[in-house]
């Protein structure tokens, strides 16, 4: 502080002392390359005087007889300024200046600087997820980012996310965000489908240069139609001007343990239970029909044959990455090459990810007026993984644990046996899980090209024009083999099912960007622009069985089965325009507007018109603050618009087709004779769905940029959404449900984002950043009136409600005096059974705040970052314990059963066993509705991140001829804090269509890795 | 450069057409669709193919009907039929939705097929029609039993039985809110439309491959079957005589009766007036194992064997000794095995063809129909073709005992009770205890959506709420 006031004095002491009577001259260099810096603004400081300098970096400068300040600057380095004192040649070496960095935000269609925009806009620099042990971006930037909730639908390598930014905006449509990567708008669904798949996986985090997140309308509006749910605008790196080549080499490898799994009965237990359970309804365990003589006696190890199936099932498994990248160029061309290898292995034993990707980024001056830019990427991925999430008997995270745990998975000669089934009661379809994940194939593989091309025209000084094309290209193919060593496969003479599919996305636009200062404070840019964008989606399968020999691995060689196939289309198109318009920097104004047609609405609704406005007031800049020395930088900014969302969804698909009535051929046949029926109705009114957004905020910056972030109030509403109507069943149609306009959502949430420079002393230096989302989801009204909307019998919306809800019985534990489990009917008593009337709604998935906390403290080349992820508010209903604590049946349970009523007086939430899970025909753990007694709160928080890394010292590296030199350890999800009683609180919703529950679910591992980083 | 710009905007030019037609290849319009003879029968094979649906006869109708009642005993826990073997309140029979999906593929048949721009012949268009009358009145048939009462054993007087569609939905207007019809109005529609197919179908060859589409003798057999559960005893006498009659087919003999159950060998039982085909690209590869008649049944090795016979039913057959349905039981450790669904057709396993209606319930019909006296030749005969001397009098008891075994898991059990309004007695080993006629659980459930969707118009079976 006392600094900025000596400052403050001295720049009026020079003031008094003006006098302009010799010169100063010099270079300006790069202290990375060495090179000279052009382009560089000089300044002496309390004048107006300034000039640029040269192409080489030279400048000459006439200054006062005393000398005075020079203050250099140049975007993206570190302002520096200069005392003259007597000197006559004053050179200075720029550093690149990270924090700076961040201050220019891509926007649609082209990019602004911060202090400039009046939306909102959050960004990740690509420096802060480099060397992330992480196959996709998103899950390196989940709880980084305000208002952007990122989840991981599974732990599986190469898993998909669920993003959702500011909500859940949509109930029965689509809530992903418009992802664009270097100006492709990419598909939104995963290729293959074996096991759980991210789209975003084509793309190595390591080329990134750069995430920005637009949230409010302001910012999004550019993109119409596809903007309600956000927009993710992904850079990649490019070259620079400046010299030398640079060249990075990283490698890096780790192991990834399964963490907290569910501890299971050994073979002893298991059988004391189920005896136990065979006493209480008067069986003799011992008897004809008793379980010692099919399983084994406790008393007896000789009679069973101990087996752990978990620990069998999951491995410890090991990734390794390594990535090259070069980037470089001249003046007229740029470049930026990168390649990586990685592979994890999985969990699950057997399965794992391996991808390759490549990647050529290239800009060209063809002359002073066209510039051509290519971003090309390719990568093959290629997945062998065991079912990702949920199942029954073939998912290992259900079956490994629901296995008998007196018979091995193998043989005395080691060879797998089949599962038991004719001494024992049939289990699990008699399917040896070990063996699944061991000899099933489940490979999916998929080459992808997400790439682009442009060309900018530079008209005039002030006016240019772009044309772009990008495309996002897929070719996948899955392979599914069922051997018949298995026994299940076995009668059908094992199978092989074979999928194909190709997905071309392509977008292109033209655009007009205008850009010119009016009497040195009036500044306004403009674009306008078309765009035109299709999707096609095809697929062709088939399938074959009855094999003679199992290690046949290609569909001809058995007896044809099944073929199948899919088209999907759609097609939309769009012109823009938005005007940007400041005053002297101060007051900011901006107008969007767009108009969208798009293939999947009605033949009368096929366009809509979106909007936008925002206006700003970077308030610090007025001369009554001008004096308020600990702010630098302040900005007030209000934003409303209204957008659109054009992504029916069902079934997991998007809908393309929805204003047609399909007469189509049904799978199947009869007597040979092919089938046709009325597939759905079509409602040709069908059309946009819409969101009405209001933001308002601060961006600040404050004491000498030490304190800086966002804070935005913001409210989504949602309306006319894209709702699949259901109408009777008993009028006949399969799909009994049309989609239409129906229904609203409100959303509405404060997004904050704190940043600071705590300490930076001595060469130490703490860096923190925070942020938080609060967050409140409402129906706020459904189809004509209704306040609830049913699925079957349980009602699936409620307006007042979240649209995620969990809909139970109360449970009211067990009866101490009988053992009976009991719920709390609707009169608020006690009581042994239950019905609709009695469930209520019991909580949640929507979190009510989520957010992360990342802090790196630096000490001479010694970094140290710790990054945590946490939400809370919200239940997670975990599906696991319907088998695993049912105590019915001949599932392995988990050991929490020990817990169960056994004499009166006994005071436990697990009621007494049975064999039937039945108490006087009531079931125990009320299957056909469900108690809250398997709901938990999933707040969690969780240490996501910490690396430890060290940057050899310059002077060491110049000597061994390199740029620089890391060497690091990391680790991920290494310590988790929360009440829920699943495995993992973050990967539980929407898996397998099993709704928001956990079943099945596979985790996330706890990863550790140690990597090296060397710069050419 | 200029030349540049000129390509920019060329390319501009090009790309601005208001393009936005697609193609759903999966879909074509209804006049294209149904514009000729293969067009309708495709959309009358839906409605024939859904027959063989797992949530019909495929399984529900076949397997419900026996646990929900006494047959049955459940001996795996694998999730199926573990809540209808101890009549759990929700544990009911639904085919609402499957059947009214096929009512309207036949609606369509019946009202599209005279649009003028179809282009068939009168008399195949008359068989078309007939053919999806046959199948409108045994859809209508199950709905009816499975949601409501028989006219005349009403409890409470409780008389609403399903609602009655005979127009196609094809487009949102005509997916209307409406009542259920009472029972009578079904059954009389349900006699119409086969009073009209009798008129308009051929007599074909009982277990020829021709019992696989409607047939006369088949209807004639469930219009039969129908006035037997409506009380008209005389019409059913009448209608299960024609049945008999039929193409000229006996019943198999006792020797053989056990061996007409190998569909490696009969691929159709040789006693079917209609029954399902079945065939390979019915089923994907995991349907047969999870949910085929015979992994539920038999299969104890790759499926999912769920059931065997109670020990009362047992004890019914052991009631007489030369009974030689009791060789369709096997003793396995787990219990008596039924040995009906062998699922031997074809090289796919777990695959047969469906009975749905045989010869042999003609007799037990008409000796049901007649009583004692009158109906007692029709039971000697019937009794001599499973290995049974005669002499025994057709009261309702005793020809109640041969369907009970005749058609073990074949789902008529529950229905043989619920139409003569006798109480359930379980099986012991179920520990639940007597269901009498009277109880409300006897009606299944309506989806509850459709109550939640009407305008209060229609009404939820009494006891469900």
């Amino acid at each position: 502080m006392k600094k900025i006031l000596l400052t403050c004095f001295m720049l009026v002491f020079v003031l008094y002392a003006w006098a302009q009577d010799r010169t100063v001259s010099g270079k300006v260099t790069d202290v990375e390359s060495g090179e000279g810096l052009p382009g560089v603004n000089i300044l002496l400081k309390g004048t107006g005087v300034g000039i640029t300098s040269d192409l080489d970096g030279n400048y000459k400068i006439s200054v006062p007889s005393d000398g005075g300040t020079l203050v250099f600057s140049f975007i993206g380095m570190k302002k520096q300024e200069v005392q003259i004192g007597n000197r006559s040649v004053v050179d200075v070496q720029m550093v690149t200046d990270i924090a700076q960095l961040s201050e220019v935000v891509v926007t649609g269609y082209g990019s602004q600087l911060k202090r400039e925009v009046t939306g909102s806009i959050s960004s990740v620099k690509g420096d802060v997820i480099e060397d992330l042990p992480m196959q996709s971006f998103d899950r390196a930037i989940q709880g980084r980012v305000a208002g952007t909730q990122i989840a991981a639908a599974s732990g599986q390598p190469g898993g998909a996310m669920n993003i959702r930014i500011r909500g859940t905006g949509s109930i029965n449509s689509g809530n992903d965000p418009l992802i664009i990567i270097d100006g492709v708008q990419v598909a939104s669904l995963g290729q293959t489908s074996q096991g759980s798949s991210n789209p975003l996986n084509s793309i190595n985090p390591n080329d990134i240069e750069s995430i920005d997140i637009l949230k409010d309308a302001s910012a999004s509006a550019i993109y119409g139609a596809q903007a309600a749910n956000g927009v993710i605008l992904v850079t990649t790196k490019t070259g620079s001007k400046k010299g030398k080549t640079q060249v990075n080499f990283s490698a890096q490898e780790g192991v990834v343990q399964p963490v907290n799994l569910y501890d299971v009965l050994d073979a002893q237990e298991y059988l004391e239970i189920k005896a136990e359970a065979q006493r209480n309804v008067g069986i003799d365990p011992a008897g004809a029909d008793g379980v010692f003589p099919v399983f084994g006696n406790p008393e007896d190890p000789s009679t069973y044959n101990e087996y752990d199936w978990v620990d069998n099932m999951f491995q410890d498994a090991r990734f390794r990455t390594y990535d090259l990248s070069m980037s470089g160029g001249d003046e007229k061309t740029q470049f930026y090459f990168g390649g990586s290898y990685n592979k994890q292995e999985g969990q699950v034993r057997r399965s794992d990810f391996e991808r390759f990707t490549g990647r050529l980024n290239l800009t060209h001056q063809a002359s002073d007026k066209l510039t051509i830019n290519a971003k090309l990427g390719i990568s093959h991925l290629r997945q062998f993984g065991s079912i990702a999430n949920g199942n029954f008997i073939n998912g290992p995270w259900v079956a490994a644990f629901s296995a008998f745990p007196v018979v091995s998975a193998y043989n005395d000669d080691g060879t797998f046996r089949d599962y038991p089934g004719s001494t024992f009661p049939s289990h699990l379809a008699r399917y040896n899980i070990i063996q699944g994940v061991e000899e099933e194939v489940r490979l999916g593989r998929t080459l992808q090209t997400v790439s682009s091309a442009s060309a900018t025209y530079q008209i005039l000084p002030s006016l240019s024009a772009t044309a772009f094309v990008g495309i996002d290209f897929s070719m996948n193919r899955d392979d599914n083999q069922r051997p018949s060593t298995i026994l299940p496969f076995r009668p059908a003479g094992g199978s092989i099912l074979v999928n194909n599919r190709r997905t071309l996305n392509v977008n292109t636009n033209y655009n007009l960007n205008y850009s010119k200062t009016f009497a040195d404070v009036h500044r306004v840019r403009a674009l306008v622009g078309y765009e035109y964008k299709f999707e096609e989606r095809e697929g062709a399968s088939l399938g074959a069985n009855g094999f003679t020999n199992p290690f046949f691995t290609l569909p001809g060689n058995g007896q044809p089965l099944q073929p199948g196939g899919f088209f999907q289309e759609y097609k939309r198109l769009g012109v823009f325009g938005k005007v940007d318009y400041d005053y002297d920097d101060k007051y900011l104004v901006s107008a969007t507007v767009r108009r969208d047609g798009h293939s999947r609405f009605g033949s009368q609704s096929k366009y809509g018109t979106f909007y936008a406005g925002s206006v700003g007031w970077r308030i610090s800049d007025e001369a009554f603050l001008e004096n308020t020395s600990f702010i630098n930088d302040l900005k007030l900014k209000a934003s409303y618009g209204v957008l659109g969302n054009s992504d029916i969804i069902r079934n997991g698909a998007p809908l393309n087709y929805a204003p047609q009535t399909t007469w189509g051929a049904s799978s199947g046949q009869y007597l040979g004779g092919g089938t046709t029926t009325i597939g759905a109705i079509g409602n040709d009114n069908i059309s946009w769905e819409e969101e009405e957004a209001i933001n308002i905020g601060v961006d600040y910056s404050l004491f000498n940029n030490r304190l800086f972030g966002t804070i935005d109030f913001w409210r989504t509403n949602n309306r006319d959404l894209l709702f699949d109507v259901p109408f009777f069943q008993n009028a006949g149609v399969n799909t009994n449900s049309v989609y239409d306009n129906i229904g609203s959502v409100r959303n509405q949430g404060i997004d904050f984002e704190l940043g600071g420079i705590i300490v930076d002393r001595g060469g130490f230096r703490w860096d923190s950043r925070f942020n938080i989302t609060l967050l409140k989801n409402e129906v706020t009204s459904l189809i004509g009136g209704q306040d609830t909307i049913f699925d079957g019998n349980f009602p699936s919306l409620v307006v007042g409600q979240p649209v995620d809800f969990f809909f139970l019985l109360e449970y009211a534990g067990v009866n101490p005096a009988n053992g009976r489990a009991m719920i709390i009917d609707k009169d608020g008593n006690p009581s042994y059974s239950g019905g609709f009337e009695d469930a209520s709604i019991r909580g949640s998935a929507i979190p009510e705040g989520y957010g992360g906390w990342s802090n790196t403290f630096s000490y001479k080349g010694i970094s140290l970052d710790i990054f945590f992820q946490y939400q809370y508010g919200n239940e997670a209903f975990n599906a696991d314990q319907y088998n695993l604590l049912s105590g019915r049946g001949i599932d392995n349970q988990s050991t929490e059963i020990l817990n169960r009523w056994q004499e009166p007086g006994d005071v436990t939430n697990v009621p007494q066993l049975t064999p039937t899970g039945t108490i006087a025909s009531i079931d125990q753990y009320y299957g056909a509705i469900g108690t809250d007694r398997f709901l938990s709160d999933a707040s969690y928080i969780r240490l996501k991140t910490v690396t430890l890394s060290y940057d050899l010292p310059t002077s060491l590296m110049q000597r061994a001829g390199m740029r620089s030199a890391r060497v690091f350890v990391q680790g991920v999800n290494l310590l988790t804090w929360t009440n829920y009683d699943g495995m993992d609180p973050e990967v539980v919703a929407n898996n397998n269509g099993t709704g928001v529950s956990s079943y099945g679910a596979y985790p996330l591992g706890r990863q550790f890795s140690a990597g090296i980083n060397i710069g050419l | 450069m200029k030349k540049i710009l000129y390509i920019f905007l060329i390319g501009l030019f090009f790309t601005s057409c208001d393009d936005l037609d697609v193609v759903n290849k999966a879909s074509l319009p209804q006049e294209v669709v149904l514009a000729d003879l293969s067009g309708f029968e495709a959309v009358l094979f839906a409605a024939y193919e859904s027959v063989n649906d797992f949530g019909y006869y495929g399984q529900t109708m076949m397997i419900a009907p026996e646990i929900l009642a006494d047959n049955m005993d459940l001996v795996n826990l694998s999730g199926r039929y573990e809540q209808e073997f101890v009549n759990a309140e929700n544990a009911i029979i639904n085919i609402w939705f499957n059947r009214y999906t096929a009512i309207n593929e036949c609606n369509i048949v019946i009202n599209l097929i005279d649009d003028e721009y179809v282009d068939i012949e009168q008399a195949d268009k008359d068989l078309l029609v007939a053919e999806a009358k046959f199948l409108r009145a045994l859809f209508y048939h199950d709905l009816a039993r499975v949601y409501g009462y028989e006219p005349g054993q009403e409890v409470n007087g409780f008389n609403s039985s399903v609602i009655i569609r005979t127009t196609p939905t094809i487009g949102l207007s005509d997916a209307d809110d409406r009542p259920r019809a009472t029972n009578v109005e079904v059954y009389e529609q349900i006699e119409q439309d086969l009073l009209d197919a009798i008129a308009g179908l051929p007599v074909v060859a009982a277990g020829s491959p021709d019992v696989a589409r409607a047939n006369r003798t088949a209807a004639q057999l469930l219009l039969a079957r129908v006035y037997l559960y409506w009380g008209r005893n005389a019409e059913a006498a009448n209608y299960a005589q024609q049945a008999i009659a039929g193409d000229g087919s006996d019943l198999v003999t006792a020797a053989n009766y056990v061996d007409s159950w190998d569909d490696a060998a009969f691929n159709f039982h040789p006693e079917s007036v209609f029954e399902s085909d079945l065939r390979i690209p019915d089923w994907s590869t995991v349907d047969g194992a999870n949910n085929s008649l015979h992994s539920l049944t038999m299969n104890t090795s790759a499926g999912f064997f769920v059931v065997t016979a109670s020990d009362e039913l047992v004890a019914a057959i052991d009631q007489n000794e030369d009974d030689v349905r009791r060789d369709l039981l096997t003793t396995i450790p787990l219990g008596e095995m039924f040995t009906k669904w062998q699922g031997a057709k074809g090289t796919v396993p777990f695959q047969e063809n469906i009975p749905i209606l045989r010869l042999s319930e003609g007799y037990l019909i008409a000796a049901e129909a007649l009583g004692a006296g009158a109906g007692d030749p029709f039971l000697t005969a019937y009794r001599a073709a499973r290995g049974m001397a005669g002499g025994v009098s057709a009261t309702v008891d005793n020809v109640l005992r041969e369907r009970r075994i005749e058609y073990m898991a074949e789902g008529h059990r529950l229905f043989d009770l619920k139409r003569l309004g006798r109480n359930i007695t379980k099986p012991a080993s179920s520990g639940v205890s007597t269901i009498n006629y009277s109880d409300f659980r006897l009606l299944s459930r309506i989806p509850q959506s459709e109550l939640e969707l009407s305008a209060d118009i229609l009404i939820q079976n009494p006891g469900y709420n």
